[in-house]
This record gives structure tokens, C-alpha cells and sequence, in this order.
């Protein structure tokens, strides 16, 4: 699944992501192509607090895409 | 990171596009703190630009009146902003709720999106504390959240509430769906802080109005396009604000 979430948009790319997450298991991936450090940092952040797993970053220009892998939930 | 100017009338409006503004924000500064502009005036800005440019309506820090400011929100639904910006101040919990529940019900069936605003020089009002703004949105399904400030003295957000606490509370919205916008007296010595926490708006106007004066000076596309060009070289990198970028 690939979520491009470089046109702006008032809600970013977390909302796009909870919501891709959501219908996955637990060791499936999600990439996401976001534009802009501040983005960027906010997927690591965003990964870190719910249990995900970053698996890759490529970057190109100001766009990165990130590929993350559904944690398995600790509650 | 979209860049939303604040503005008076048509003509403001003309300047904030030219300069690249992404949302123009329409308010009344000459209301006690700030108020709604003129419905005409609202409806002449809406119709100057297509529907894909967002155009916000901002009632500003609204009255103990739940019928009346649902209303109001629903006289911004009807003039199709993007959005509408309901702000509390001197109001309890449960009313500043009542309220954004009753603009909710307001608003089914536009597309009109609802805000819930708090300020975050509250406490100098006596005023409703502003890190309840991201349970009041939630409880309210609201769509987003703002948080602003009322003293236009000099002081600005970060002289009231941290970058911490604004990058936490601008998280949590942002975990639960909800869009984020950061505003008040917000210059270009802010924006590596701002860059940090990553609202997904940022709030101007005296920043881009003439001599920096939000009150006498006009909003200037220059200065509009000098903000966003500030703003977009932190966002991409070339300026650094981040110590690790892992």
C-alpha cells in the first residue's frame, strides 16, 4: 500500500497513516511518500509512539519515502 | 505545512493569494479581542476564488450564547468556507462543549469544517485553559483544533505556551485525525520552532502586513511570499531546525 501524501492537505500524513494501519496485520508494510522534514520527523515520532517499525527512507529532493511496518499491538 | 494569513477584506485577500498564501483566513479586528467579519464581506472573498483555495472563517473568542454562535457557524457553512474557527475564552468545559457540539449538528450536510479554538494567553482573561483544546475537539468531533492568542502587546504563542507542550498537544490531534493550526503574533524568528512542532497550518498577520502593524498595515503580497519562501526553506531543509533528523 502506498500513500502520497505530498499534496497539502489540512490533516497530514498521520491521519492517512492511523487510517492505513488500521486494516493491516501486525508485520504487513505501508510506504508513504511525504513532503518536507517536518513530515519526515513526524512519521519516525508517530512510529515510535504506536509500536511500528521503520524499515526504509529514500529521499529524493524534498520528498522522502518512508516504509514502515505494523507493530504488534501492546494492549 | 500550509501558511494561512489573516484578512480583513477582498483587497487583503488579493494580496495573501498573490503572495502563495494557502488559506485565507477572514476575521474582524475591530471586535472586542477578535470577531467575525460581514457576511457580504465573506461571501465577496469566497466567490474571488476558486473552491480549491481555502478560504476560513474565524468567529473568534465567541459569547456564552449556544443557539446563537451555532448559527453563526452555520452562516459560515452557508457562505462554503473551508472552515469556521469557534474560540472560547471565559466559558466553562461543558458550555465551550455544549457549543461545539450544537455548531457539529450545525454543520451536517456542508463540507464546512469545524474548528475548536483556545487561547493560549487564556489565564490573563480568566479564561478556559487552553490544553483542553484537543479534548474538546475530540468530544465534539471536531475537525481540528487552533490554538491563538488574544494579547497583541508584543507577546506572541511562545511567550504562553511552550514548545513541548505545543509539539505534544499538536500530536495528539494530529493521532486522533484532526487537522492542527498554530497562530498568534507568530514571526519568522518563530518558524524554526514552528518547523519543529509541524502544525499542519501556520497563522499570520502582522508578520505580513506593511511596517508588521496588524492593525494599521495591509497585508502585503511581498511579505506574504517573503513568510511562505521563510517557512518552505525550513520545511525542505534548507534551513536547519532539527539537531537529528532520525
Amino acid at each position: 500500500m502506498l500513500i502520497d501524501a505530498t499534496k497539502k492537505n489540512c490533516k497530514g500524513v498521520i491521519t492517512e497513516l492511523e487510517k492505513a494501519m488500521a486494516g493491516l496485520k501486525s508485520g504487513d508494510n505501508v510506504e508513504t511518500i511525504v513532503y518536507g522534514i517536518p513530515n519526515k520527523m513526524d512519521v519516525y515520532a508517530w512510529a515510535r509512539r504506536k509500536g511500528h517499525r521503520i524499515e526504509s527512507e529514500q529521499r529524493d529532493g524534498a520528498n522522502f519515502r518512508i516504509t514502515v511496518s505494523k507493530g504488534t499491538p501492546t494492549s | 505545512m500550509m501558511l494561512m494569513v489573516s484578512v480583513q477584506n477582498l483587497a487583503e485577500a488579493r494580496e495573501a493569494v498573490e503572495g502563495n498564501a494557502d488559506i485565507v483566513d477572514v476575521k474582524n479586528l475591530d471586535e472586542i479581542f477578535i470577531g467575525a467579519n460581514y457576511p457580504p464581506v465573506i461571501k465577496e472573498v469566497r466567490e474571488a476564488f476558486p473552491k480549491e483555495r481555502h478560504v476560513s472563517v474565524t468567529l473568534g473568542s465567541v459569547p456564552e450564547a449556544v443557539g446563537t454562535v451555532a448559527l453563526a457557524v452555520y452562516g459560515a457553512a452557508v457562505l462554503k468556507a473551508t472552515s469556521v474557527k469557534v474560540g472560547f475564552v471565559n466559558m466553562s468545559y461543558d458550555t465551550a462543549l455544549r457549543t461545539l457540539k450544537e455548531c457539529k449538528k450545525a454543520l451536517k450536510g456542508f463540507d464546512t469544517k469545524l474548528i475548536a479554538a483556545t487561547f493560549a494567553d487564556s489565564h490573563l482573561y480568566n479564561g478556559i485553559d487552553p490544553k483542553l483544546v484537543v479534548k474538546l475537539a475530540k468530544e465534539s468531533e471536531s475537525d481540528g483544533i487552533l490554538i491563538d492568542t488574544l494579547t497583541k502587546d508584543g507577546r506572541n504563542l511562545f511567550d504562553f505556551m511552550d514548545e513541548p507542550t505545543l509539539k505534544s498537544l499538536t500530536d495528539e490531534a494530529k493521532d486522533l485525525g484532526m487537522s492542527t493550526a498554530l497562530s498568534g503574533a507568530l514571526k519568522i524568528s518563530n518558524f524554526d520552532t514552528l518547523v519543529r512542532i509541524n502544525p499542519d497550518i501556520v497563522g499570520v498577520r502582522g508578520a505580513v502586513c506593511k511596517g508588521e502593524d496588524r492593525y494599521n498595515g495591509r497585508v502585503d503580497a511581498k511579505a506574504v511570499a517573503n513568510v511562505k519562501n521563510e517557512l518552505d526553506m525550513r520545511v525542505e531543509g534548507k534551513i536547519e531546525v532539527f539537531n537529528n533528523t532520525k
